[in-house]
């Protein structure tokens, strides 16, 4: 760790242009390669907060946590949010002992680290609805430009694999290694079908209720159709090793059940649409995470870290 | 000249844990055994190595059927880039020990000198009374995460039933259970069942499935106990077994039924395309799994911050 902060600070002196005698005085800035890290990254006139922390050990990659649907940096980062009897801390603190680890705020994400949840105010908003391809574009330019070293295990959480699956065909060369986390499957509106695929989009995942951040028209909107399109017609999945994670409890929602479509059946499609991620590659290990609703990582840290850690390990250095 | 060297080590593993200072800090330095030990007057061979770590339960290796206790040393020679197999990975930070049962075979093919045989066939409860005599005469300090390969389960789940309080968790690999042969036809189990030869290791298949059966309806599995039930993907059956699809589904029944009824808690990992050998196919699977067992044996103050 302290050789890695040494050859960083040796690199930054490197590229201000060799001054000499003065070097590794002062130990380098936090930035996206190293140290505690936690401020807005300016992608071309807009700011996309960014936070990283830990240091790669030999032969360890970058893990980089992508949240769902909604969902700010929060959903993996705060600690208060692991629900016993949940064994071991946060996602992110347990992964910092080996790995650089880093997660962010999509624009128009819910800070629920904050009391009544509102949208972020540490990303600049910007026109809703986006596509998958609108955010892999900008992760990719978060994790450029704030230097956090590649490539990644991409660990994303629901909608966030599906970001996840398509930044790895559009940046192979970045990607070491994917986590699904109970995953937006591209096959979910297959197998459920046309009718029940529209009345599941409209009724859940694409919500509105009255009142709530969901209708601030800077909230996060996603058109999940032409995600699926893209992750379909886009390049092949990369020769990485990924893992599967799969709960076994029902979506926790206040929601009525869509129109045509139960609770129960939902949740077997959308476990059913996982198979998809399986078949990605050969020997994708699926771990069912035995009593966990959707977030995973509140539930069971142990078995998200487990997961990257094995995927890291199988991971080409 | 080598027992001695033996015995030595034995006396000086006795020794450190005996004087073995309570509490956490820097892992004591890994005592490796490899001795006989006797259990009622006939000898079993008994390895452990890693470092014994004070509040953190000793792994032991339960290989299946016919498998002495180098199988978890085992990796798929296809596995790219290779990763580390089961044993030697523990033992990197864990106290982990294996054994060879009598009439067990090694990797070279041979069947097992290091242990003296004992009457065939044996049942489950045979094993896990012989794992029980070897763990005590070894003096290998509890509780125990038993890793248990194919049969071995129902050896593993018989152990826990009748020492709980020795019993920290449980990795299922695998797993024979009570359902195993009886969802399938008898045409299929007696395609299943070896021929017997003299001194090799034989099972009672039935028996050991009664004895099973029974202690889960008396002392049922707590939900409580750190458990994963790791399946293979993949079945393997000998070629021109017949109604194959048949004898497929009825294997993922039976580890889907382990995992959410019997026993009930269970963290589930499928090995995707991995044959019946998940240790060897995917050792960093099962290390995986194991690992998760120690933390979740050991809690929150293992080093969480919640």
């Amino acid at each position: 760790m302290t050789l890695t902060r040494a050859l960083v600070t040796v690199a930054a002196i490197l590229a201000l242009g060799g001054c000499g005698v003065t070097a590794g005085a002062t130990p380098a800035p936090p930035s996206g390669a190293s140290g505690e890290f936690a401020q807005g990254v300016d992608i071309g006139g807009r700011s996309v907060y960014l936070e990283c922390q830990g240091e790669n050990a030999p032969g360890r990659h970058t893990v980089v946590l992508i949240p769902g649907y909604h969902d700010s940096g929060d959903a993996w980062s705060i600690d208060e949010i692991i629900e016993p009897p949940a064994v071991g801390p946060a996602v992110p603190v347990a992964l910092a002992r080996e790995h650089r680890v880093c997660t962010y705020d999509r624009p128009g994400t819910l800070r629920i680290a904050l009391p009544g949840a509102p949208l972020t105010e540490r990303s600049t908003p910007v026109p809703q609805p986006r596509t998958a391809a609108d955010v892999v574009t900008e992760l990719h330019a978060v994790l450029t430009t704030a230097g956090v070293p590649g490539p990644y295990v991409l660990t994303g959480h629901s909608m966030g694999g599906l970001f996840a699956r398509l930044y790895a065909q559009t940046h192979p060369e970045q990607v070491a290694g994917v986590v699904f986390v109970d995953s937006f499957s591209p096959t979910v509106p297959t197998v459920l079908g046309p009718a029940k695929w529209a009345a599941y989009r409209d009724a859940y995942l694409n919500a509105v209720p009255p009142g709530t951040q969901l209708a601030d028209p800077a909230s996060e909107r996603i058109d999940v159709d032409a995600g699926v399109e893209q992750v379909r017609s886009g390049p092949t999945f990369p020769p990485v090793p990924i893992a599967v994670l799969t709960k076994t409890e029902p979506f926790q929602t206040t929601l009525p059940p869509p129109p045509g479509l139960t609770v129960e059946e939902l949740n077997r499609l959308y476990e059913d649409a996982q198979e998809d991620f399986i078949a990605l590659r050969p020997r994708t290990p699926q771990t069912i995470a035995t009593g966990d609703a959707h977030y995973i990582q509140w539930q069971s840290p142990d078995l998200v870290v487990g997961a990257t850690q094995l995927v890291d390990g199988r991971a080409r250095r | 000249m080598r027992r001695v060297v033996v015995a030595l080590v034995s006396g000086c593993l006795l020794l450190l844990t005996a004087c073995a200072p309570s509490g956490g800090g820097a892992a004591p330095p890994a005592t490796d055994v490899a001795t006989a030990v006797d259990v009622g007057g006939r000898r079993v061979w008994l390895e452990c190595h890693g470092p014994a770590r004070p509040g953190t339960p000793t792994v032991v290796l339960m290989s299946g059927f016919g498998n002495a206790g180098d199988i978890w040393d085992v990796v798929d020679p296809e596995r790219t880039p290779p990763p580390e197999a089961v044993a030697p990975a523990l033992a990197r930070d864990t106290r982990v020990c294996a054994y060879d049962r009598p009439g067990s075979t090694r990797n070279d093919g041979s069947v097992t000198t290091r242990s003296d045989p004992a009457p065939q066939p044996r049942t489950a409860q045979d094993w896990a009374s012989e794992l029980d005599a070897v763990l005590t005469a070894g003096g290998v300090p509890g509780p125990y995460v038993l890793v248990a390969h194919s049969f071995g389960g129902l050896a593993a789940r018989l152990y826990a039933a009748q020492h709980p309080d020795r019993t920290a968790g449980l990795v299922m690999v695998d797993s024979t259970t009570e359902e195993t042969f009886a969802l399938l036809s008898p045409e299929q189990q007696a395609v299943l069942t070896p021929p017997a030869v003299p001194g090799v290791e034989q099972i009672d298949v039935a028996a050991s499935t009664d004895q099973v059966a029974a202690s889960a309806r008396e002392r049922p599995h707590p939900a409580t106990m750190p458990t994963w039930v790791v399946s293979a993907g993949v079945t393997e059956f000998p070629p021109d077994f017949p109604d194959l699809a048949r004898a497929v589904e009825a294997q993922r029944t039976a580890q889907s039924n382990l995992a959410t009824t019997t026993l009930p808690g269970s963290v589930h990992a499928l090995a995707d395309r991995s044959s019946h050998y998940v240790h060897v196919f995917d050792p960093d699977l099962v290390v995986r799994a194991t690992r998760d067992v120690l933390a979740r044996a050991t809690g929150p103050s293992s080093g969480g911050t919640r």
